[in-house]
């Protein structure tokens, strides 16, 4: 977008109001992944903050050959696992994922659907999350998210079928496709 | 028929092909092809997540201090010190270009403008479309500010000519469109002299486009339907 590219140089320059109106533009989004990869939103927040320092920092290296938007998204990524590893919160190596009960946030301001998922992945261990939210959400792919998290792309796929099968338990209420009364008892022992 | 399909396996069957026996046992089993379903809507759900936002995590206020500790950005205050710092330096510049110009052609024992200048702009026209040579760069800046000027004051007589403008397809839509250019020029050029603030051509061209748009603005009032007026742009 040109007007990003006119910003983007006077931010280069050191135009705090050039810099604000980036940030304006693209912390919600920027923001929100960093969210759904931590989970914790008060680390969240700290993380945000860094991610923030990280692409300023980074601005004159941006060529303009891609979407200012996608190459910060890129950095956010990196620069939350990164975090991550450094606060030894993420085990990037297969783990059992934790049974847990969803609870819901019944915030009037926020959709149901919306506040349930979230509240549901903050549950998922953090490389579970990590590989869901990269996956299912941010739409990598499983050679991507093993370079990045470090693991193979076998590794990948268990963990995210796993924290699939972990949510779609937590989300019964939201995904559930009813089946004959005469299945239900199947059902059950799936679970 | 083969026993139910395991949790994992099911949620792998959302982005993978099943085999020939599970897509056999999935056609007779309602229970897993409603799992499988499932775990479809889960992910359909979470993809929308993606095009979700909130209110930012970060506050950029919060970064303002850091930002200036590692030299990253500018405070507005110093930043508009510069800004007039630079503006006087080019200012002094032309000041000086100009200036010299006139105190070598005194002391040339030359006439402080050249002889004719009083003369009509139109009988000067010929001169300038005629290919130019120059014999320093002070005649050649004196050619191209005066081609500038001239440049402007037919652009804004055109545009007052109602007839004319819609002759040559001047609008107020292409004027927008011409004033947003000028801006990306300006600020293009603007950023650029906050790294070489000495370059002529830099200097040149946002000055150009200063004096562009302020001329556009003339003109786009002057298109403009009588009932309306150009208030700010």
């Amino acid at each position: 977008m040109a007007t990003d590219q006119i910003t983007i140089r006077r931010a280069v320059n050191g135009d705090e109001s050039a810099m604000r109106a980036l940030w304006s533009a693209h912390a919600p989004r920027i923001d929100a992944v960093v969210r759904r990869l931590v989970g914790d939103p008060d680390q969240a927040a700290d993380i945000a903050q860094e991610v923030w320092i990280q692409i300023f920092r980074a601005l004159p290296s941006w060529r303009g050959d891609s979407q200012f938007s996608t190459w910060a998204h890129r950095i956010a990524v990196n620069r939350t696992l990164n975090a991550l590893r450094s606060l030894r919160r993420v085990q990037f190596a297969e783990v059992e994922i934790e049974e847990g009960s969803a609870t819901t946030n019944e915030d009037p301001d926020r959709s149901f659907v919306a506040e349930s998922i979230d509240e549901a992945v903050r549950q998922l261990a953090p490389g579970a999350r990590a590989v869901f939210v990269l996956h299912d959400v941010e739409g990598y792919t499983h050679e991507e998210i093993a370079t990045e998290l470090g693991i193979t792309t076998g590794g990948s796929k268990s963990q995210l079928f796993k924290a699939r099968a972990k949510l779609r338990r937590l989300l019964a209420h939201l995904v559930d496709v009813p089946t004959p009364a005469k299945d239900l008892d199947d059902v059950a022992s799936l679970n | 028929m083969m026993s139910h399909l395991s949790t994992d396996r099911l949620a792998a069957l959302v982005d993978e092909t099943p085999s020939a026996a599970e897509a056999l046992h999935l056609s007779a089993c309602a229970s897993c092809t409603a799992e499988v379903a499932s775990h479809r809507r889960l992910v359909r759900l979470a993809a929308q997540a993606a095009t979700r936002t909130d209110a930012p995590l970060s506050s950029f206020d919060a970064l303002v201090p850091r930002l200036r500790a590692e030299e990253l950005s500018v405070e507005p205050a110093a930043r508009r010190r510069r800004m007039v710092m630079w503006g006087s330096r080019i200012a002094a510049g032309l000041t000086l270009l100009v200036g010299g110009t006139a105190i070598g052609r005194v002391s040339a024992g030359a006439p402080l403008l050249p002889k004719g200048d009083e003369a009509p702009i139109v009988a000067e026209l010929p001169k300038i479309a005629q290919p130019a040579t120059f014999r320093n760069t002070n005649d050649a800046m004196q050619v191209l500010s005066a081609s500038q000027q001239q440049y402007q004051e037919a652009a804004a007589f055109l545009a007052a000519q109602d007839t004319t403008s819609h002759f040559i397809g001047l609008n107020q839509t292409s004027f927008q469109a011409r004033l947003a250019a000028l801006d990306q020029m300006a600020a293009a050029t603007r950023a650029a002299l906050y790294q070489a603030p000495q370059d002529p051509v830099l200097n040149q061209y946002y000055l150009s486009a200063l004096g562009a748009r302020a001329a556009t603005l003339k003109q786009m009032g002057a298109v403009m339907p009588a009932n309306r007026q150009l208030v700010s742009y």
